[in-house]
């Protein structure tokens, strides 16, 4: 019964959505899918589609990665490291991910001899993605009680089996369905990389509309490639929550 | 166990937490520690358990002198601590929870110690919960798995830091009937608030306010006791 109940909710949810769209492509002449232009460029559309996939996956490794850094210096004894933590968060997170492409690639990247766009977008969208996932992780480390920790001390147990049975586990558990959410957020943030000239989606689809200067075509596809990530990614994060909360 | 404090401070910034002078305790196998909250109870028993570290003074136990201690390793393989509560991992089964020490701490086989751990189990009534995780477990339950998993090592010291105090009455009973079962596995100390189960634990008390020892004696005392303020604080909790 409550599988009849949820199918026919979702019908519902599908049918407002479609009626939005239809009431929208109706009030608006100039609105037109040309399928034409689609099926002549869709190897084009693809590769620019496939190119975001790998470039998301990419900045997900280095981002993770940079964020057990971050995540180290907030937990490390020196304060130097903490307050490095908090200036590098700081700064990353209270400027917007567009300024800081533009900003640190024309300058920071290429003072560091990075001129290739490809590795320079990725560095940057990775930096500015692990303090969110940094961030994540801290909170979770933060949830485990400090009474564990002083179990942990008075069972004398290795720090690498209090790390690996104990702390490790129990943060992600607690931090899996956020990292989904979060890694959603990366995929859509990588067309802001088309800023400077990086080849993925966004970047392709705009070759699409100068070669065809069919804007709304080009910005529907584009719109419906990013919902084919980012929904699953939603259903995905949403199943674990249930998963990890059983 | 043998308890001789000396001029022992512990300070939180400029408040003074435990300030004792002097202290003599002899032959004692279980100690309770009383008296009103915040007056520095868990904190000796903290200290005891190198969790917290006293300011300056000295504190023996059985002759190892416990302030300034820097290895704790060896001093610890003997001591078992049971909190108020988060005692256990919650990601960790029962058994795991009991044997994660045995096996990493104390290099035991992991059949071997599986099996100690059953026969642990078997013997507080609890075997049955064995693969069960922390919030599958009553808070009794889960008490009395902390309290095997402090014992468990072969612990000749068992500290318990208000072991009840967050239990509603009928599971605070199961956990002080498992208390007076294992008692003979080790020395105790107790910090309580539930005086008339010190009465009928412990055979020895020290009553702390203000980080002061006040009185100290055999438990019976502490119930006949004239001085007024001790006299009015046991008058309070046992609803005389």
């Amino acid at each position: 019964m409550d599988r009849w109940k949820q199918a026919r909710d979702i019908l519902i949810v599908v049918n407002i959505f479609v009626l939005l769209l239809a009431f929208v492509v109706s009030q608006n002449r100039d609105f037109y899918i040309n399928l034409e232009a689609l099926a002549r460029y869709s190897d084009l559309i693809t590769e620019g589609y496939r190119r975001t996939i790998w470039l998301s996956l990419v900045a997900l490794v280095v981002s993770l990665t940079f964020s057990a850094v971050l995540f180290f210096m907030t937990i490390s004894k020196y304060d130097a490291l903490n307050y490095l933590y908090i200036a590098f968060t700081q700064i990353m997170l209270g400027v917007p991910l567009m300024v800081h492409i533009i900003v640190l690639y024309f300058f920071l990247t290429s003072a560091i001899g990075i001129r290739d766009p490809i590795i320079g977008g990725t560095l940057i969208l990775s930096l500015y993605m692990s303090c969110y996932f940094a961030k994540t992780f801290e909170g979770a480390y933060n949830d485990i009680s400090p009474q564990q920790f002083k179990m942990m001390h008075i069972l004398q147990l290795p720090k690498s089996v209090c790390i690996k049975k104990i702390i490790l586990p129990q943060m992600i558990k607690a931090t899996l369905p956020t990292l989904t959410t979060h890694f959603a957020l990366l995929v859509k943030s990588t067309a802001l990389l088309s800023l400077i000239s990086v080849p993925e989606f966004t970047q392709y689809i705009n070759l699409f509309n100068s070669r065809t200067l069919d804007f709304v075509t080009g910005y529907v596809i584009l719109a419906i490639g990013y919902l084919t990530i980012t929904i699953p990614l939603s259903f995905f994060a949403y199943w674990l929550n249930r998963k990890v909360g059983d | 166990m043998d308890i001789i404090i000396n001029n022992f401070i512990k300070s939180f910034g400029k408040e003074k937490a435990l300030n004792i002078q002097q202290l003599n305790l002899e032959n004692i196998r279980t100690l309770a520690i009383v008296g009103p909250s915040g007056g520095g109870k868990s904190t000796l028993l903290k200290i005891i358990g190198t969790i917290e570290q006293a300011d300056s003074g000295s504190l023996k136990l059985n002759n190892k002198e416990i302030v300034g201690l820097s290895e704790y390793k060896d001093y610890l393989k003997g001591v078992g601590y049971v909190f108020q509560h988060d005692n256990l991992f919650p990601n960790l089964t029962v058994m795991e929870n009991i044997t994660i020490h045995l096996i990493h701490t104390y290099k035991m086989a992991k059949i071997e110690a599986y099996t100690l751990a059953e026969k642990w189990l078997l013997k507080v009534g609890i075997l049955e919960h064995k693969d069960k995780k922390l919030h599958q477990l009553s808070g009794g339950q889960a008490q009395r798995v902390a309290i095997v998993r402090a014992l468990i090592s072969g612990a000749h010291l068992l500290l318990l830091d208000e072991p009840t105090s967050a239990l509603d009455p009928e599971l605070a009973y199961e956990v002080m009937k498992t208390l007076i079962e294992l008692k003979q596995e080790a020395d105790i100390i107790i910090v309580t608030h539930e005086l008339n189960f010190a009465r009928k634990f412990a055979d020895y008390y020290i009553f702390i306010e203000q980080g002061h020892v006040l009185s100290h004696g055999p438990i019976e005392q502490l119930f006949s006791c004239t001085d007024t303020r001790i006299s009015t604080f046991v008058e309070k909790i046992t609803f005389k």
